[in-house]
């Protein structure tokens, strides 16, 4: 008498190719991660978010969802590169990310035809607002750190404008094969 | 050559008109920096009201306060953070973190601040120095056991 396995069902091709595209994006967004770390910076709480474009393309090419984790998962893989792991450094930078992620999706959700630029404007402030919010809560809980909000949220316009403009440049070019 | 010279300044200029934005991001653009400029105003208000004058904070409490050095005198203050003891020094040329106890060492590596609405922040040790001006509520007891100057 033959016994026959039940066997899981085999993942169908597209959700392997999303895990993936995922990975890949994950990798490239440690690696910016990680590459801004060693740039000069402005300040402890200034940063380009550079790893902030791979967010966005994984938000229109893989899902909210996949967005929202690979937001987090970059910050906790890059901080564990960089040697920051559970360190202040750590938790505000993945307050960051993750009140970046959430305004990102709120928006992509609620406005069909919000551009790359304009999602990217909002999730930079949102980024800013959210590292200082962290640092007043848990760190420092003095608000006179806002003191130094404006000249940081007008530097992050000009980093969120870039980054959205890179995102719509390369955005084509990945969407197009996953068409075919 | 001459194909490749063009598919790159079409490149290029694809690139440009990427960074450029539609008509509704720059209006997007255009609202969120008068909003900064307008918060920016509203808190230079805020910091040029009475004598300008360094706060040093640990947490919610006050550790000193002193008046912005106007001649040669320094002060140095040890402030008593979470980590450890952070060196703070007042000068005519502004504050600055002479040593602190963080790892990152962003607080030593900013350098002098001289203006009003300076903040300088090591938030590993909980400590941070502002100059901004001196207000009636800024009477509160000062906590002295937390510093040695």
């Amino acid at each position: 008498m033959k016994q026959y396995i039940n066997l899981p069902a085999r993942p169908s091709l597209k959700s392997l190719e999303d895990k993936a595209v995922w990975l890949s994006f994950l990798l490239i967004a440690i690696g910016l991660h990680v590459f801004e770390a060693t740039l000069p910076s402005l300040g402890p709480w200034f940063k380009l978010g550079l790893a902030n474009i791979m967010t966005l393309l994984a938000l229109l090419l893989l899902g909210p969802q996949a967005a929202f984790f690979l937001a987090i998962a970059r910050v906790v893989v890059g901080s564990m590169f960089i040697g920051t792991l559970l360190t202040p450094t750590f938790f505000i930078s993945l307050a960051g990310a993750v009140m970046a992620a959430v305004v990102m999706l709120l928006l992509y959700r609620s406005f069909a035809n919000i551009s790359l630029i304009a999602l990217s404007l909002c999730a930079a402030m949102a980024h800013m607002l959210g590292q200082f919010v962290v640092v007043e809560i848990y760190f420092i809980q003095q608000t006179a750190l806002y003191y130094l909000l404006p000249p940081l949220l007008a530097l992050s316009c000009l980093s969120g404008w870039i980054n959205g403009a890179i995102a719509s440049y390369i955005y084509p070019s990945l969407s197009e094969p996953r068409r075919r | 050559m001459n194909l490749l010279h063009q598919h790159q300044s079409s490149n290029q200029s694809s690139f440009l008109r990427c960074l450029q934005g539609s008509r509704a991001d720059q209006v997007l653009l255009l609202i969120l920096l008068l909003l900064i400029f307008g918060l920016w105003l509203g808190v230079q208000e805020h910091l040029n009201q009475g004598p300008p004058t360094v706060f040093i904070y640990h947490e919610q409490q006050l550790l000193a306060q002193y008046p912005v050095p106007q001649d040669e005198h320094i002060i140095r203050v040890a402030a008593v953070g979470a980590l450890g003891t952070s060196d703070i020094e007042l000068s005519k040329q502004g504050i600055r973190f002479i040593s602190s106890p963080c790892t990152t060492q962003y607080c030593t590596l900013a350098g002098h601040k001289s203006h009003v609405g300076s903040v300088l922040a090591c938030v590993p040790n909980h400590i941070m120095v502002v100059v901004r001006g001196f207000l009636e509520k800024d009477t509160q007891k000062v906590v002295y056991d937390a510093i040695a100057e």
